[in-house]
């Protein structure tokens, strides 16, 4: 196992070479360059102190010494500063992922939650009317646009019944309400994005749940199972679920780009803080460091949750040993 | 069952082509033509689907805007295609270090979140009907080269392709003229699926104005438009929303629908467990 693993992470050393230079890449490749926002938007930017922003930058040197002058940086988790506010982009980034965490932890928990049993249901009573009534309502849900929905949910509980809050994380007087106020007000303001974000999701995974439900009841330890006179209840949920849901480790791992980078649509139309928020305000001030320091994290992250998906895998399949 | 749903599918995909294509002859008024003595009426017989805020017709605008989707779906997923067969082919088929590179190249790339990377490229470039096409299209092809890669390493093993290599046929043509047709219909079907997410996507761009800029119709900025004035004016809401839920429906059925006929192990009548 440990053999495993180290060879692993070796393997994803180049990995994380080539994200380096794809993020920066894509920035000084850019047409306008690097600071070009910060001086020629600035009409008081003496040429002095355009030189002297250019040296704090590198710019000055070829891009080859920009480039390890830059991942050196990175390896000591100095990413900069913000050009929109001058504060420490890790800083900027540490108060954003915990709010993207808690929204895209608990909708992929939803997720799970709802989305297994339904999956699994739908292959119990496969071809039967139950599973034609599951199935449509999974196609209509990954075919919704979420975004519309959001802005219906919207319209219907929070302008109309004005049940629930609308967007935002808190309310504005969230500082002078009693700890369990502020609680249930945290509560109220996560209903509708969980419920959304969720959505799409609970939708391919209850299909997936179902697809690989239908392959594992065929094979011949079920047959052997429900020969020996087991409740097919038992047999569906206990034995055959326990094989058809170690695919859906790889799903964990390939779902993490999105936990992390959270969802600039979801997090724009609900004005929720996290990181896709950040993103779309980075990217749109052409806040270079920022956006930089979002991608290498949110990739380096990404590729950690991968290799934990392979070594969840390959712990939990004998037949994976390498 | 499978086989009336999917029939559904490809149907609803027909009809918005066709209503698509038709667009110039039988919308009932210029896309952009404004009126604010007629502006936000509610669905009328002279206005089918009433008006927006500048008096414009809502059903001409959306059936201008079923082209852009139309456009970009198919551009996107073509430029997807392309990138994706090749890659996954040459990966396939000749291994070794040509599959190294492909592959771990594939890998780098869906390290970096898509939206993430999606949005980076479209601050850069700016948004524009052109360029979110070109986008999504280059930002899509890593699954589909996987795909592709796997069907490779499985056909380059046949017979066929032993006996092509042996009466001298050159790399190139057992790769396109041999193999690829054989492995034409799992990557049809993810392109019926690539189309549905492509358009999806563009809504999505759209609505937060990152994608087809108006006066362009689209359906995500018309989508835009209506938040100012849900209350009063439901129709504005409801028909992009319910025409983009339609149309990636429509591909969505297909795709399944195909993908049924291709494995009849899924679809067959065997419950017994």
């Amino acid at each position: 196992m440990l053999k495993y693993l180290i060879r692993r992470l070796l393997l994803s050393l180049p990995i994380l070479f080539g994200i380096t230079v794809i993020t920066f890449g894509i920035i000084h490749l850019t047409p306008g360059g690097f600071t070009s926002i910060q001086m020629d938007m600035n009409p008081n930017v003496s040429p002095d102190s355009a030189a002297r922003l250019q040296e704090l930058y590198d710019l000055d040197k070829p891009l080859y010494q920009q480039y390890v002058l830059w991942v050196s940086r990175l390896l000591r988790l100095d990413f900069g500063r913000s050009f929109l506010d001058q504060r420490l982009v890790i800083a900027k980034i540490g108060e954003r992922l915990p709010a993207t965490l808690l929204l895209s932890g608990l909708s992929i928990f939803m997720i799970f939650l709802l989305g297994i049993p339904l999956g699994v249901y739908s292959a119990m009573h496969h071809n039967t009317r139950r599973d034609r009534v599951i199935t449509m309502m999974t196609f209509a849900g990954y075919s919704i646009p979420a975004f519309w929905l959001a802005l219906l949910c919207m319209l219907l509980f929070s302008v109309i019944l004005d049940w629930l809050p609308m967007s935002g994380i808190r309310d504005i007087d969230h500082d002078f309400l009693s700890p369990l106020g502020k609680f249930w007000d945290y509560v109220l303001h996560l209903i509708l994005p969980v419920t959304i974000t969720a959505f799409g999701g609970l939708a391919s995974i209850s299909r997936y749940t179902r697809g690989n439900m239908l392959e594992v009841v065929r094979q011949d330890y079920i047959r052997t199972a429900r020969a020996k006179g087991l409740a097919k209840n038992r047999v569906y949920y206990v034995h055959a679920l326990k094989n058809a849901l170690l695919p859906i480790i790889t799903i964990i791992g390939l779902a993490i780009p999105g936990l992390i980078g959270g969802s600039f649509i979801f997090e724009t139309i609900f004005a929720w803080p996290g990181m896709g928020r950040l993103a779309y305000d980075a990217a749109f001030g052409f806040d270079y460091p920022t956006i930089m320091g979002i991608a290498v994290i949110g990739a380096v992250l990404t590729l950690l949750g991968n290799i934990l998906a392979d070594v969840l895998y390959a712990l939990n399949d004998p037949r994976i040993r390498l | 069952m499978c086989k009336r749903i999917a029939v559904l599918g490809a149907v609803l995909v027909i009809i918005l082509i066709l209503l698509s294509l038709a667009a110039p002859v039988i919308a009932p008024y210029a896309p952009d033509k404004q009126d604010l003595s007629q502006k936000l009426l509610p669905p009328s017989v002279s206005h089918w689907m009433g008006t927006d805020q500048l008096g414009r017709d809502v059903l001409s605008r959306m059936l201008y805007g079923g082209r852009v989707s139309l456009s970009v779906g198919f551009v996107a997923v073509g430029i997807s295609l392309f990138i994706g067969v090749l890659m996954g082919a040459l990966a396939g088929y000749f291994g070794g270090w040509v599959d190294q590179l492909i592959m771990r190249t594939v890998d780098i790339v869906l390290c970096i979140p898509t939206l993430f990377l999606i949005l980076m490229l479209i601050v850069f470039l700016g948004p524009s009907l052109f360029n979110i096409m070109v986008i999504i299209g280059l930002t899509g092809w890593t699954e589909l080269s996987r795909l592709v890669r796997a069907e490779f390493l499985t056909l380059k093993q046949r017979d066929y392709v032993s006996v092509a290599r042996a009466v001298g046929a050159s790399n190139g043509r057992i790769i396109f003229i041999h193999i690829l047709p054989n492995a034409l219909a799992p990557i049809f079907i993810s392109a019926t699926f690539g189309i549905a997410g492509a358009i999806l996507l563009e809504s999505g761009l759209s609505f937060l104005g990152l994608g087809v800029k108006p006066p362009m119709a689209s359906w995500g900025n018309i989508l835009t438009s209506s938040t100012e004035c849900m209350r009063e004016a439901w129709w504005l809401t409801l028909a992009p929303g319910m025409a983009i839920f339609i149309t990636v429906l429509g591909y969505n059925l297909l795709g399944d629908g195909l993908r049924d006929a291709m494995d009849p192990r899924l679809s067959g009548g065997d419950n017994r467990a």
